[in-house]
């Protein structure tokens, strides 16, 4: 009789993090984030089987409940099945022997609480073999690894059929077997979440016999969840959305940033354009960061995809409002994109779709401890290609165009509580439109020629972190980088901007102890900048078609400071550290202008500002699974650049002003399951506004007459990538008004959207299919209709006149269905991703804004885009 | 079993979520701008379209009407405080019947027609508030043409925003010592083929034409301009053509001098009788315009 003790499952039991060590004080009410590796047994000890169960032929199984840490060691565990007849002690005993791996979400190891079966077998003994194993000569060595990624396989047992050997593959996939029987052997590999494989190899005498086995694992997809939506909770409203869910969502041509526009809060933009509209607030309300470090805009200006290559997001958070002190200058949403911050194995990505193509690289060079990290990407759109083949008969010229490029080097560094990281990236954008020369365009001689407008941002971003004792670590990011704008109609009205940046985020975070944090900070941006602008005529002009026109150029160069200081402080007053969380802080806005030039003849006034927001925030466990919470605070925006520019008249413009309030609930139904409300309301005042006196130069452009208000709930019903399916449900009830000057009614915001709602959903299906869809819809923007015009017969056009408001009416709903179809092609070394994305496939007409006839008399829809049906594919090497 | 049933059931669900396509007008469903099928005001012409202050003016409006749609014109002119974006603010209580032509003339009514031609005389004192150099420069007053419903009309009929007709010209008032004049429209042709006011072009069916004007260079004037620096500059008119038709197609709406030439299709309506309309614009207040008619020839 043979002895056997077996692990029969050792399974989580949830997907996620739920029971973390209570003495953790990382990020303590962080919520669930999906795993992306479950833990597994390193070192497997095998329990002695009870003496008197074996005499007595007895077998059982005891279900243990054991709790890893961050490391994989065990910090607890207890029996919750027993089997009785010693088998409890016995498994315990051998239990608290084992190793194991930890289990890790995108953000790295996270403590886990699992179930965990351990089984005592009888069998037959064998015959006793002729010689004992051990003295027969290694014959058969190996690697098992799994294809595709060729990645090692750990823990992977590998079977001699029909004998009594067997082993396991160590950390490098490696293994070795004694004895194996000389001749045809059947050798089998079996791993949890791969598929068994069997194999034929023959074994010659006095050879050492060396294989490699393929593994297919079984889902390669979950493999590819390298990233979330949310990094923690200290904010009182993120979304959380894995990395692979993004990617699969139709129409967001692959990228995971675009998919924060099927998010609550974010308003629907017209065309796709990508246009971050959070919360009833103006686009350029949001701010959008990467690494920490603002940048302009985070899509190209087609708006289909991101300026940063998807492989290299690492996360990307999304903060629709009431966020921390440590986000400035922003009264609307955040969003905060981190790249990786550690590379795998080397792996070349080839992308391609109808818009553009891409290579990204990553990998680690070097060894030990002398490994650098490293990664390269660079992508160029096609779209200027392929229009003229389609416009080409018209004479009218297209050329939207984008490329953008990154790199990132993570050297080695001596000290593990140190890292250090470069990252270099940019982008630019270009779009050309031109006629033939003998076709006007419009009968204005100065609006004549080509239309050309180009955008490019650079950056170089440093950044340091350092543990500096037990209490204190210290967090700089550092970067440099230029901004280009130009924008050109014909030879005569030309506009050129450029601003070259220095910015610095610094964290000094203290931990106090378990229940008190303290960070201070300084987020610093400026640098000089300059304009120059020409035209073939001024302000004053447009008035009158019959007045003679005179060339009008001036230009403008200053420089511009906001150098604001932050403390954030998080206090945990329960015992029970989950329970309750206080984030409060203050942050000082500070903005200082100076401007010369042209621009500032008779004027040039240096100017500058100073503000102060308080933002407080709270979380309480209402029960398990369900958490209150609220905030409020300040938020302070300076004018934008080109409001804060005087021409010929110095500057006075306030900071706008926004002041947000949110209460929400939230509640983990089940591990895959959630919702989440919240109620907001946000009072906007101080807001930057045309100047009903500006006449040109020499008056002020804009005022800070305007205000405004935001409000609404919103909801999301989400379940997580758990057994072949994820999904999630949105919906915004919101209005949102502005009110130009005190004496004048208040009106819609231009992007408000009574009703969004947005259901998307995926599903894997047998061999490495998936599919997955989306319906939209979304009330219309608000319009002001005209009912007529009056004919201006010496500049040969119509002035409109309009009876109702301005944006008295809406414009018909949107409704769009898009639908996804992937395959997913596993070679040995490579794999192929081949996808169609049916963007609009039930062909929603979808008006963006309304367009009429010369005299207004009639109108019609310009419509939104149309079926697209987007074929691409993507190749992974791993070399 | 029961998942591949689901997707099934989605796959023949999806051809019934088809939406209209056309449910809203789209874009190219709007009347071009080039195209006349109903009432419209084309151009007003003034002459001379730069006086000096109390010289006199009259003045003559283009209308396309195929359908003859239009009552009377009314006629009015203002100063340029009180010109909107829409012209003179019109006060319609003025066209009561026992308003005298005292009480007409104060409220800046010029003429009606067409029994009273419009004609207006600049103010004498119209420039007394300006310096040399904007008395060059002169001021824009504002003339308006406003078509009436024609005689018969319901007065209680809901008024009907497309079928209002309404249009201003600024005629300049100044001592420029190089006035402008109104350019001059010397021919018209269609493929090369003059046609003179009284003739009918023949045309056929779906048949593309180039229509062309000849604007003689001697028209096209050489004034004096003083820029905001002081400086005098000789500058030169810089014309341009707006072309419509009543029918037709793929035409050209705006052409730029020296380019004087449209495309036009001829619409597939044997015996259907239009107007070609060319109008040019000097940028300055001068306009001129020709006016032919066409007809679709019968079916060998």
């Amino acid at each position: 009789m043979r002895l056997t003790t077996v692990i029969l499952t050792l399974c989580l039991t949830t997907s996620t993090a739920w029971a973390q060590d209570p003495s953790s004080t990382d990020d303590p009410l962080a919520e669930a984030l999906p795993l992306i590796a479950a833990p597994s047994v390193l070192e497997y000890v095998e329990a002695p089987y009870p003496e008197q169960a074996e005499a007595d032929g007895i077998e059982g199984i005891v279900t243990l409940l054991i709790e890893l840490d961050e490391t994989g060691a065990l910090t607890h565990a207890e029996v919750v099945g027993p089997a009785g007849n010693g088998f409890d002690e016995a498994a315990l005993i051998a239990v608290r022997q084992m190793r194991f791996s930890p289990a890790r979400t995108a953000e790295g190891p996270v403590p886990v609480a699992l179930e965990f079966d351990y089984g005592f077998t009888l069998d037959e003994a064998p015959p006793e073999p002729d010689a004992s194993p051990v003295e027969l000569p290694i014959n058969l060595i190996g690697e098992v690894v799994e294809m595709g990624t060729r990645r090692p396989v750990e823990g992977a047992v590998v079977a001699v059929d029909g004998s009594e050997l067997t082993t396991r593959t160590d950390a490098d996939g490696r293994f070795e077997l004694r004895g194996v029987p000389i001749g045809d052997n059947l050798v089998r590999v079996l791993h949890p979440g791969h598929v068994t494989v069997d194999s034929s190899i023959e074994i010659f005498e006095g050879e050492q016999s060396e294989f490699r086995f393929w593994m297919r694992a079984e889902a390669y997809r979950n493999n590819e969840v390298v990233a979330v939506y949310q990094k923690d909770r200290e904010e009182i409203t993120r979304r959380t959305i894995t990395m692979d869910e993004a990617r699969r969502i139709p129409g967001t041509f692959g990228d995971p940033i675009k998919v924060i526009q099927t998010l609550p809060g974010a308003a629907r933009s017209p065309f796709g354009t990508g246009l971050l509209v959070i919360r009833g607030s103006n686009p350029e309300d949001s701010a959008v960061y990467v690494d920490g470090v603002r940048i302009p805009i985070i899509y190209h200006l087609t708006g289909t995809t991101s300026v940063l290559t998807p492989d290299l997001i690492q996360s990307v958070d999304y903060l629709p409002g009431n966020y921390g002190v440590q986000y400035g200058r922003s009264s609307g949403g955040v969003v905060d994109v981190k790249t990786k911050d550690e590379f795998e194995d080397s792996r070349l990505v080839w992308g391609t779709d109808i818009l553009d193509s891409q290579l990204y690289w990553e990998g680690n060079v070097g060894k030990g401890e002398n490994t650098h990290g490293l990664s390269f990407a660079a992508r160029r759109s096609y779209i200027d290609v392929f229009l003229p083949l389609v416009t080409g008969g018209t004479g009218f010229n297209i050329k939207p165009r984008y490329w953008d490029y990154s790199a990132k080097w993570i050297p080695p560094t001596q000290d593990e509580n140190e890292f250090f990281s470069l990252f270099v990236y940019g982008f630019n954008d270009l779009i050309e439109l031109s006629s033939p020369d003998d076709v006007a365009q419009g009968s204005d001689q100065d609006t004549q020629g080509a239309f050309r407008t180009e955008y490019q941002s650079h950056r170089i971003i440093a950044r340091y972190k350092r543990a500096l004792s037990e209490r204190w670590s210290l967090d700089v990011t550092p970067s440099v980088g230029i901004d280009t704008t130009s924008f050109a109609l014909g030879q005569g009205f030309q506009l050129s901007n450029t601003n070259g940046l220095f910015q610095m985020r610094a964290e000094l975070p203290y931990v106090h102890n378990p229940k008190l944090t303290v960070t201070p900070g300084v987020d610093l941006i400026g640098g000089p900048w300059q304009f120059r602008f020409a035209s073939p005529f001024g302000v004053a002009d447009l008035d009158d078609p019959l007045g003679e026109r005179d060339p009008v150029s001036f230009d403008g160069r200053g420089t511009a400071w906001t150098i604001d200081s932050y403390l954030k402080a998080q206090w945990r007053p329960l015992d029970q550290a989950d329970d309750w969380l206080l984030t409060g802080g203050l942050r000082a806005n500070t903005l200082l202008y100076t401007y010369g030039g042209s621009i500032a003849e008779g004027a040039g006034k240096p100017y500058s500002r100073v503000s102060f927001d308080p933002r407080f925030a709270t979380r309480l466990k209402a029960f398990d699974g369900g958490t209150v919470k609220a905030a409020t605070g300040i938020f302070h925006q300076p004018a934008q650049p080109f409001e804060s520019v005087g021409l010929g008249t110095n500057v006075d413009l306030a900071f706008e002003r926004s002041w947000s309030t949110t209460l929400g609930f939230e509640h983990q139904l089940s591990p895959a399951i959630s919702w989440d409300v919240d109620l907001f309301y946000k009072e906007l005042s101080q807001l930057v506004v045309q100047s009903p006196g500006f006449v040109g130069d020499g008056s002020a452009a804009f005022v800070n007459s305007g205000q405004g208000r935001a409000y609404g709930a919103e909801f999301i019903l989400r379940h997580a990538p758990v057994n072949r399916f994820f999904g999630w449900v949105s919906y915004t009830l919101s209005r949102s008004e502005r009110q130009d000057r005190p004496e004048q009614e208040a009106y819609l915001f231009d992007f408000d959207q009574t009703h969004i709602f947005s259901a998307q959903g995926g599903y894997d299906l047998p061999r490495d299919f998936s599919v997955s869809a989306q319906v939209q819809f979304v009330t219309g923007n608000p319009t002001r209709p005209f009912n007529t015009g009056v004919y201006d017969v010496d500049g040969n056009f119509y002035n409109p006149l309009a009876l109702g408001g301005y944006n008295s009416e809406r414009l018909p709903p949107f409704f769009q269905t898009s639908f996804r179809l992937d395959k997913l092609w596993t070679f040995r070394r490579w794999q192929l991703n081949t996808y169609v994305d049916l963007i609009n496939a039930v062909r929603g007409v979808n008006p963006e804004f309304t367009i009429y006839n010369a005299d207004y008399t009639e109108s019609a829809y310009v419509r939104g885009l149309p079926f697209i049906p987007n074929i691409g594919f993507e190749v992974r090497l791993y070399p | 079993m029961k998942n591949t049933a689901l997707i099934a059931g989605l796959c023949l669900l999806l051809p019934a979520c088809v939406i209209n396509a056309d449910k809203y007008p789209r874009p190219r469903d709007l009347t071009p701008a080039w195209k006349t099928p109903s009432l419209r005001i084309l151009a007003i012409q003034a002459e001379p379209p730069e006086i000096q202050p109390g010289e006199d003016a009259t003045f003559t409006a283009l209308f396309a009407d195929p359908e003859g749609e239009a009552g009377g014109t009314l006629w009015v002119a203002c100063s340029p405080e009180e010109t909107t974006p829409f012209g003179c603010a019109i006060d319609l209580s003025i066209l009561s019947e026992d308003a005298t032509p005292e009480d007409l003339a104060d409220a800046g009514v010029i003429g009606f027609e067409p029994t009273f031609p419009p004609e207006w005389t600049a103010p004498q004192d119209a420039l007394d508030s300006l310096d040399d150099q904007d008395r060059a420069e002169g001021l824009g007053f504002t003339v308006q043409a406003t078509v009436l419903p024609p005689d018969g009309a319901d007065p209680d009929a809901e008024f009907d925003f497309a079928t209002f007709e309404s249009g201003y010209k600024r005629i300049i008032v100044s001592e420029a010592p190089t006035p402008n004049d109104n350019p001059i429209i010397e021919s018209f042709s269609v493929d090369g083929v003059l046609i003179g006011p009284d003739d009918t072009a023949e045309v056929d069916a779906g048949q593309s034409y180039e229509l062309g004007v000849v604007i003689p260079d001697t028209t096209i004037q050489t004034y004096e301009y003083i820029n905001p620096d002081g400086v005098l500059e000789e500058r030169i008119e810089e014309p341009f053509v707006s072309w419509y038709a009543t029918e037709g197609s793929a035409m050209e709406a705006t052409t730029l001098y020296p380019f004087t030439q449209s495309d036009w299709t001829a619409p597939d309506l044997q015996e259907e009788v239009g107007f070609w309309y060319a109008v040019v614009r000097d940028r300055r207040g001068g306009v001129s315009w020709i006016v032919r008619q066409w007809r679709v020839r019968s079916a060998p």
